[in-house]
C-alpha cells in the first residue's frame, strides 16, 4: 500500500474532460514532479489531492486513509502556489504561525516552530518584516515554511517558482528539493518546464490532455520517452520514420540506410516504426564498431555559446546533432556531406 | 494655445463660483443674525438647541447601526460571489444599483405599505421597529457605496488563493474572513462606511415618511421657522459631509499606498 493512492480520479467541468482516469501511486518521502503544458490538467490533479476540487470520479486516499470527501482543511496537506498568496496584513512570523494557531498550539510552541521553519527555509531574521517587504524569493521561501510549519502529511506545490527570476529559480529548486529530504516529506510539484521536473525529482509523472503519458526516473523519462509527445516535450529530439527489416535482429532502415536499435521493435518485417534521435547522442565522423551511420549534408549551423548546433537533412527527414564548441576543431560547411553515427542504444523507438 | 489656456481657466473660475458662490452667501448670511454686525449667534442658537442635539444624536446613531448591518451583509456577500460565483457578478451589482435608480420615495411607500400596523410584521407599530425599518431601509440606500467599495477592495487582493492558503492551513470560512480577508480590505470598508454615514446624516424622505426625528427632518423644520439659524445648520452639515470626505480621501490614500509598496 502506497502512502498515497490516487485511484483513476477524472475530472470533468461539464462536456470538458479535464482530468481522465489518473492513477499513481507515491511512496512516503518521495518527490514526484507533474510536468506538462499548460492545461494539461496538473493543476486540478493537485487540487484534487489537496481538496480543492472534488473529483468527478475516482478516489485520494492518504496514509490508509480515504480523504477523496474531505475538504482542504481536514486532509493536513500543506500547499505552495504560484502567487505565494501570503496574507498581507500578518508579519512574516504571524503567516507562519498561522495554521498552528489555528490548530490551537501554546503560543511558546508557536514561537519555537517558527524561529525553526525560519531557519530551515534560511530566513531567520525576517520575522517582523511584512510580506511586501520581502522579494518574490524570499516571499516564496516564507511560503514554503507557512506550509510546513503544520508538519502536513504531504507537500504540495502548484509551479512555485514560475513567478520568479531565472537564477532564483535554479537555487530556489534545490533549496525546496533539500528541505523535502532534509524533512523527508512526501511531495508533489507542479511544473511545465522540465529542466526543472528532471533535476529535482525522484520520479516525473509525464501529462498531456487529462493523462498520464509516462511514469519514471528523470533518466528513463529523458532516455527512453515512450511516446512522440514524450519525446518531443522532454529535451529536444528529431523524430524519423523508419522500417523494420528484422525485429528480431534489431535492424532497421532509415530511408535506404541500414541502422540497428537496442530494442526490439513492434510489429514486424516491413512495418513502417517512429523512432527519435537527440541531438546530444549524435556525432561526426566515420562509424566505430557497432554503432549505426547515416549519410546526410549540413544545412545550418547555429551557434548556441558552448554548443553548435548542426543540422542535417538525411534523406527524408531533418537531423540536429550538438557538437562542443571547441577552439580547435573546426566545424563542417554548411552544404557539405557528412557522416554520422550514433550507438543503438541512442536510437529511441516511439509507441506512437 | 494662449487663448484656450484662458477659456480653461475661464470655465474652472465659473465652475467654481456656480459651486461657491451659494456656500459663501449662505456662510455670510448665517453669520448676520446680530443687526450690523457679523457673528456666531445663529451657530450658537443650533448647536444648543436641544431638538438639534437630539436629532443629530439620533442620525449618528442610526447611521452607526446602518453601518454595522450593511457591513455584515455586504461583506460576506461580496466575498461569495467573488469566490464562488463570480457569473453572477453582474446581477448582484445590478440589484445592488437598484437603490439608486428607485426614487427614495417609493421604496418608502414600498415599506409602510410592508410593514404597516395590519400587516404580518408590524414594524411601524412601535418606535423601536420603526427605527429598525429606518436603518434596514438606510443600508438598502447605501448598498451601491458600500458594495461598490467592498468589492473594489476585495478584487485588489486575491481573495481565491489567500482562502485556499488559508484553508489548507486548517481554517474554516468565518475564520477566513475574520483573520485574512476583513484586514485586507479594512480601509474599502472604512470608505464605503463613511459614504454610508454622510447619506444617512442627510436623509429626508425616509425619515419624514416613517416620522422619525433624524436630523433632515429637523433641518426642514427649522427652515421652515427660522430664518439665519438654517443658514448656520446648512454650513454645519457641509462641513460635517466633507469632513467624511476627506477622512475617505485619508483611508484611500492609505490603501493606495499599502498597495503600491505590494508590488
Ligand atoms: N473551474 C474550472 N472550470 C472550467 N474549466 C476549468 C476549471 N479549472 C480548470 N479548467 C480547465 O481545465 C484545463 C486544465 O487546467 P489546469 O489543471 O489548470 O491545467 P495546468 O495546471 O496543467 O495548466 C484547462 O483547459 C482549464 O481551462
Ligand atoms: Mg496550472
Amino acid at each position: 500500500m502506497s502512502f498515497v493512492e490516487i485511484k483513476e480520479i477524472s475530472k470533468n467541468y461539464g462536456a470538458n474532460h479535464v482530468v481522465r482516469k489518473v492513477d499513481l501511486n507515491i511512496e512516503k518521502g518521495e518527490f514526484i514532479s507533474l510536468l506538462g503544458p499548460s492545461g494539461c490538467g496538473k493543476t486540478t490533479v493537485l487540487r484534487m489531492i489537496a481538496g480543492f476540487e472534488t473529483p468527478s470520479t475516482g478516489s485520494v486516499t492518504i496514509d490508509n486513509e480515504d480523504v477523496t470527501q474531505l475538504n482542504p482543511a481536514q486532509r493536513n496537506v500543506g500547499m505552495v502556489f504560484q502567487a505565494y498568496a501570503l496574507f498581507p496584513n500578518m508579519t512574516v512570523a504571524d503567516n507562519v504561525a498561522f495554521g498552528l494557531k489555528i490548530a490551537g498550539k501554546p503560543a511558546a510552541e508557536i514561537k519555537a516552530r517558527v524561529a525553526e521553519m525560519l531557519e530551515l527555509v534560511k530566513l531567520p531574521l525576517v520575522g517582523d518584516r511584512y510580506p511586501y517587504q520581502l522579494s518574490g524569493g524570499q516571499q516564496q521561501r516564507i511560503a514554503l515554511a507557512r506550509a510546513l510549519a503544520i508538519s502536513p502529511r504531504i507537500l504540495l506545490l502548484d509551479e512555485p517558482l514560475s513567478a520568479l527570476d531565472a537564477k532564483i529559480r535554479v537555487s530556489l529548486r534545490e533549496e525546496i528539493r533539500s528541505v523535502q529530504r532534509k524533512l523527508g516529506i512526501t511531495t508533489v510539484f507542479v511544473t511545465h518546464d522540465q529542466e526543472e521536473a528532471l533535476s529535482i525529482s525522484d520520479r516525473v509523472v509525464v501529462m498531456n490532455e487529462g493523462r498520464i503519458e509516462q511514469l519514471g526516473t528523470p533518466p528513463e523519462i529523458y532516455n527512453q520517452p515512450r511516446t512522440r509527445f514524450v519525446a518531443s516535450f522532454v529535451g529536444t529530439l528529431t523524430i524519423m520514420s523508419a522500417k523494420i527489416v528484422d525485429p528480431v535482429a534489431r535492424t532497421l532502415t532509415i530511408g535506404d540506410q541500414p541502422v540497428k536499435s537496442r530494442l526490439s521493435p513492434k510489429g514486424k518485417s516491413g512495418d513502417e516504426i517512429t523512432v527519435g534521435l537527440r541531438p546530444e547522442a549524435i556525432s561526426l565522423g566515420k562509424a566505430r564498431a557497432n554503432s549505426n551511420s547515416l549519410n546526410a549534408n549540413v544545412t545550418d549551423i547555429n551557434f548556441l555559446g558552448s554548443i553548435l548546433r548542426v543540422k542535417m537533412r538525411c534523406g527524408a527527414h531533418d537531423i540536429a546533432l550538438d557538437m562542443f564548441n571547441q577552439n580547435m576543431s573546426k566545424p563542417p560547411e554548411v552544404g557539405a556531406p557528412v557522416t554520422i553515427n550514433f550507438d543503438p542504444n541512442d536510437l529511441v523507438i516511439l509507441d506512437a | 494655445m494662449k487663448n484656450s489656456k484662458i477659456g480653461a481657466w475661464l470655465a474652472v473660475i465659473l465652475g467654481a463660483l456656480y459651486f461657491l458662490l451659494p456656500l459663501i452667501a449662505t456662510f455670510e448670511f448665517s453669520l448676520r443674525l446680530k443687526r450690523g454686525e457679523y457673528s456666531f449667534e445663529a451657530y450658537k442658537i443650533v448647536l444648543s438647541d436641544p431638538d438639534f442635539q437630539s436629532a443629530f444624536t439620533y442620525s449618528i446613531v442610526l447611521a452607526i447601526v446602518t453601518i454595522v448591518i450593511g457591513i455584515l451583509i455586504v461583506v460576506p456577500t461580496a466575498y461569495w460571489v467573488q469566490l464562488r460565483l463570480p457569473k453572477l457578478r453582474p446581477l448582484v451589482e445590478f440589484i445592488t444599483l437598484l437603490p439608486l435608480v428607485i426614487p427614495a420615495i417609493i421604496i418608502v411607500f414600498g415599506y409602510v405599505r410592508m410593514y404597516n400596523t395590519s400587516s404580518i410584521l408590524p414594524l411601524t407599530q412601535t418606535a423601536l421597529g420603526t427605527d429598525a425599518l429606518l436603518s434596514f431601509g438606510y443600508v438598502a440606500l447605501a448598498l451601491p457605496y458600500m458594495y461598490r467599495a467592498v468589492e473594489t477592495g476585495m478584487r485588489s487582493i486575491d481573495v481565491g488563493t489567500l482562502t485556499e492558503a488559508a484553508e489548507s492551513l486548517g481554517a474554516k470560512w468565518p475564520m477566513i474572513l475574520w483573520k485574512v480577508i476583513l484586514p485586507n480590505i479594512k480601509s474599502a470598508i472604512l470608505s464605503g462606511a463613511f459614504l454610508t454615514f454622510a447619506t444617512v446624516i442627510g436623509e429626508f424622505t425616509f425619515a419624514s415618511l416613517l416620522n422619525r426625528p433624524t436630523f433632515g427632518p429637523y433641518l426642514q423644520l427649522i427652515g421652515a421657522k427660522r430664518a439665519y439659524e438654517p443658514a448656520a445648520l446648512a454650513i454645519i452639515a457641509f462641513i460635517i459631509t466633507w469632513a467624511c470626505m476627506g477622512l475617505l480621501q485619508v483611508a484611500g490614500g492609505a490603501m493606495r499606498s499599502a498597495n503600491g509598496a505590494k508590488k
